[in-house]
């Protein structure tokens, strides 16, 4: 698991409980106390999942609304680290279509090959005209944080979708399958070409 | 460590690149999360043109090894060319030389024979291709005297130059000892020279000049042609570069000779180069060492005999001026069909013309040019055409007969020695019908040119009848048309008749509605007075003279009633003479208008009283006296005087009469509502009235027979008016009779 997950979990510990309170989660985790998480380097899954487990317990017992706390300060974060990212993408389904490549930009830093390629073969897409399907296949199991990340895309961009998760490791097949089907986009590359053209004239 | 150490790090990192790996990622030594950030967006970078080299690298050994197979593929098909070719051209050559065939086999034979060797040339460069390619080709040193190996292989293109009337010289020292393959050289020298013929315009310069510089020997053919493309000059030595249009090239060939011909020279160390003269064309120089390495073998050879091979028997053949041999005779039977066969070939296009002489008349062009000319000169009824052809190809020829109306009905067929699909499709769409592809049988050849002129004729058929019914149809039309301007016209009049005759009919009811109502007035009031008559009559009341006085009363009403009712069937009956012709005046001598005039004026006293039209007569000069009928010119003045009084009633009506010499005029004014423009132009025609029937009464006749009477006088009678200001009817007598 790359550094920025922790880092932003820490982050959000920090922001909701104070800086005492990430100690905490730090110690129940067994992460040492003076453990900078950097956002390109690669740490334990197993790491990850008793730091998770800790900041629940801090930040409130559903973890379901502790993953849509955390989507929401990733999607604020990347708002401000990676923000060409969202300029680049005109509405939700663009930076969906583009999650596979950004999530290979934070793999890109490991050095093994191997444990590089593992990172990379996690997610697969289809499209289709009217959405994506998304296979997600991790030991982490993170496929709750997929969708909580692609609900704050949707709310970020006011777009009107949903989402539709066909298979999921957590109840025993081998991959999650998520569709996410849109209704509505409110924006599109073409419009904005159109707006862009329009202004320059 | 500060950010610029940071930064400056990453860079170091970077460096490792310089190798073209890229098997490594960099990593922030300072713990600053936008050099994270940067080093994660590089690391991304880096991996991707990882992934991209290690892509490139396996699709080039893929590649390397499909260009392994086939040139493996390419030396084992060659290797099996070869035995057929061998068995092909040893019996053709010992029949050509047996002295047992009539002209026409060994002409046939002698066809057989240079295609034979043709081929084994090909398949020869293909195979030295293939071996240089897989590296398996060496020289085999000899020490000869290379001065001798060029001149011999110089006066192999003598015959030629002759032929082509060829500027040709060669120029050599007498004797040039070199390390070398004789064969290899024979070969290179043999394709830049066969080029330079190729190449080189008739009539043109070629030179072949052998020289020693230093310990090199400096081989250069130059010829006077087109020259090589500035941007061509190191690709025409790849294989398969040939610097001719694919569909038009003027020569044949696989394109392979300077790439073998660059190969061999590089086996011996030395080097070719293309440069453009002075004066233009193409120069080739080989610089070949004159000794070989020291580690190879080489042989003495000075004895051996450089002269005509099988490689250059073929070449020398390819570079004969096309011998153009006599076409069939067109049989005057036009029934048979005329082919055009272009195909630059001359031993094809004559064995074309031969398979199908027999069923039709056909004709031969040797290029694209030569077969679009043709097609537009002879019309022939197919075109059986190759694509790749020197001056305009196959396509280009198929597309201009296409784009020309006149030529549509031409039927094409398109010989092909390529299996190139994609320009199949495309020339089909172009309109040509059929393809044959190289070698083909004489049979298919036939059957696919009989579909198509069978095609053609019934086409042919069916445009000849429908031409022929067509113009039997223009001249259907054309009478038609004729016919149809008659009967429009015809049309026309009917129709006009028609209106003419319902408007007479609508008259005529009109009129017998007139009629009726006028007969029917005087005789209601008639029908009263006879019964007030009868009730005096049987009175025993009344005193005698009070009868008779109301008897009298009752009797002048009656005459009037009477007189009313004669004067209707007077008028019926005047209209019914005119129209019988039987119309006619009794003129009587010394008529006085004067006393006419105001006999009648004073007889309608009653009326224009009643209607308060008083009458101002106006006689101007001495009466009048002419040759009228008295009876009818009271009839006039009565019809002019009573209408005035009913169009111009409660307003005076004013009755001149003057004279001259040769004649009268009566005019009758009135000042009522006047009459249109378009009414004057019918009131005096029958049943025709001024004013609407119900306002004023009267059969429409009065005016129709004042007119008549008038003419029947050689009068005339006009009128003036003017809607709203009266109107006046003026009469013009002549004071003789005229019959």
């Amino acid at each position: 698991m790359i550094g920025l997950i922790q880092k932003i979990l820490l982050d959000l510990v920090e922001e909701q409980a104070g800086p005492e309170a990430v100690k905490d989660v730090k110690r129940a985790a067994g992460v040492p106390l003076d453990r900078i998480f950097r956002i390109g380097e690669v740490y334990s899954d197993a790491e990850w999942q008793n730091l998770f487990s800790a900041a629940c317990r801090v930040l409130g017992p559903d973890e379901d609304r502790v993953m849509e706390l955390y989507a929401d300060a990733f999607g604020r974060d990347a708002l401000v680290r990676f923000s060409k990212w969202f300029e680049m993408s005109a509405n939700s389904r663009e930076f969906l279509e583009r999650q596979i490549t950004i999530h290979n930009v934070f793999a890109s830093g490991v050095v093994d090959p191997n444990s590089r390629k593992a990172v990379v073969d996690k997610f697969q897409i289809e499209t289709f005209d009217d959405k994506i399907v998304t296979h997600y296949r991790s030991p982490n199991k993170l496929c709750s944080l997929y969708k909580a990340l692609a609900r704050w895309m949707f709310t970020h961009y006011e777009d009107d979708a949903v989402i539709d998760e066909t298979k999921c490791m957590h109840r025993g097949d081998e991959e999650c399958e998520i569709h996410v089907i849109w209704k509505n986009l409110r924006r599109s590359s073409e419009t904005d070409r159109a707006a862009t053209s329009r202004a320059e004239r | 460590m500060t950010l610029r150490a940071g930064i400056n790090d990453i860079a170091s990192q970077l460096g490792v690149s310089v190798d073209g790996q890229f098997d490594f990622t960099v990593r922030a030594s300072v713990a600053d999360e936008t050099l994270d950030k940067l080093a994660m967006l590089i690391n991304f970078v880096i991996e991707a043109a990882r992934r991209a080299l290690s892509e490139l690298k396996d699709r080039n050994a893929r590649l390397a090894e499909l260009d392994h197979m086939k040139s493996v593929f390419l030396a084992n098909i060659t290797h099996e060319l070869r035995t057929p070719l061998a068995l092909i051209l040893g019996p053709t050559e010992k029949w050509l030389s047996s002295g047992d065939l009539t002209e026409e086999q060994h002409r046939d034979l002698d066809v057989v024979m240079r295609n034979a060797r043709s081929l084994l040339k090909t398949v020869n460069d293909l195979l030295d291709v293939s071996k240089l390619e897989a590296g398996k080709l060496s020289p085999e040193y000899s020490r000869v005297d290379l001065s001798k190996v060029v001149r011999l292989t110089c006066s192999l293109f003598e015959g030629i130059a002759r032929e082509r009337n060829v500027d040709y010289t060669v120029r050599v020292p007498d004797a040039l000892v070199a390390e070398i393959d004789p064969e290899m050289i024979q070969r290179v020298l043999l394709n830049l020279l066969s080029n330079a013929f190729k190449f080189g315009a008739l009539g043109g310069k070629i030179a072949c000049v052998l020289e020693t510089v230093g310990n090199n020997a400096l081989l250069q053919v130059q010829d006077k042609g087109p020259g090589i493309p500035i941007e061509m000059r190191e690709r025409i030595f790849e294989p398969f570069i040939q610097v001719e249009s694919e569909v038009t090239r003027r020569h044949g060939g696989t394109g392979l000779g300077l790439a073998i011909v660059k190969e061999f020279v590089e086996l011996h160390r030395g080097s070719i180069q293309e440069t453009t003269p002075v004066g233009g064309g193409a120069l080739f120089t080989v610089t070949l060492p004159l000794k070989a390495r020291t580690d190879v073998a080489v042989r003495s050879a000075l004895s051996q005999d450089f002269g005509q091979t099988g490689l250059s028997s073929a070449l020398l053949e390819e570079l004969k001026v096309p011998k153009r041999r006599a076409q069939a005779a067109r049989a005057a039977n036009m029934e048979r069909g005329t082919i055009l066969v272009v195909e630059d070939n001359p031993d094809m296009n004559q064995f074309i013309v031969e398979t199908l002489c027999d069923e039709y008349d056909v004709i031969s062009a040797f290029d694209g040019e030569e077969g679009l000319e043709k097609t537009l000169e002879q019309k022939p009824d197919l075109v059986l055409s190759d694509i790749m052809m020197p001056k305009v190809g196959g396509e280009e020829m198929v597309l201009a007969i296409r784009r020309r109306p006149e030529l549509s009905g031409i039927g094409i067929i398109l010989l092909t020695a390529k299996a190139d699909e994609e320009v199949r499709v495309r020339l089909l769409r172009a309109g040509a019908q059929d393809f044959v592809t190289k070698p083909f049988l004489r049979e298919e050849v036939k059957a696919r040119v009989r579909n198509i002129m069978s095609g053609k004729r019934t086409r042919d058929l069916l445009k000849r009848e429908l031409q022929s019914s067509q113009e039997d149809l223009e001249e259907l039309a054309q009478e038609v048309s004729l016919r149809r301007h008659d009967l429009e016209k015809s049309v026309e009049e009917a129709r006009a008749a028609r209106d003419e005759v319902q408007r007479l009919l609508q008259l005529r009811d009109e009129f017998i509605s007139i009629a009726g109502h006028e007969l029917k007035t005087p005789l209601t009031p008639l029908c009263l007075q006879r019964h007030m008559i009868q009730k005096i009559m049987q009175s025993t009341d009344l005193p005698t003279d009070v009868k008779e006085q109301k008897l009298e009363g009752y009797l002048e009403m009656s005459k009037r009633q009477i007189d009313t009712l004669t004067k209707l069937v007077e008028a019926l009956l005047d209209v019914s003479q005119i129209r019988l012709g039987r119309f006619c005046v009794k003129p009587e001598t010394n008529v006085d208008l004067f006393n006419l005039v105001r006999e009648v004026v004073e007889r309608y006293r009653p009326q224009w009283e009643m209607a308060h039209s008083p009458v101002n007569i106006e006689l101007l000069g001495e009466s009048p006296k002419g040759q009228w009928d008295s009876l009818r010119m009271e009839q006039v003045i009565s019809n002019l005087l009573t209408n005035a009084i009913k169009y111009g009633r409660g307003k005076p009506i004013e009755l001149t009469v003057s004279s001259d010499r040769s004649g009268a005029r009566i005019s009758v004014r009135d000042f009522g509502s006047g009459i249109s423009a378009a009414d004057q132009a019918r009131i005096f025609n029958r049943f025709e009235r001024a004013g609407s029937m119900s306002s004023f009464g009267g059969l429409g006749l009065g005016l129709y027979i004042t007119r008549q009477i008038v003419a029947a006088h050689a009068g005339t009678i006009g009128i003036e008016s003017e809607v709203g200001k009266g109107a006046t009817f003026t009469i013009d007598l002549p004071l003789q009779h005229v019959s």
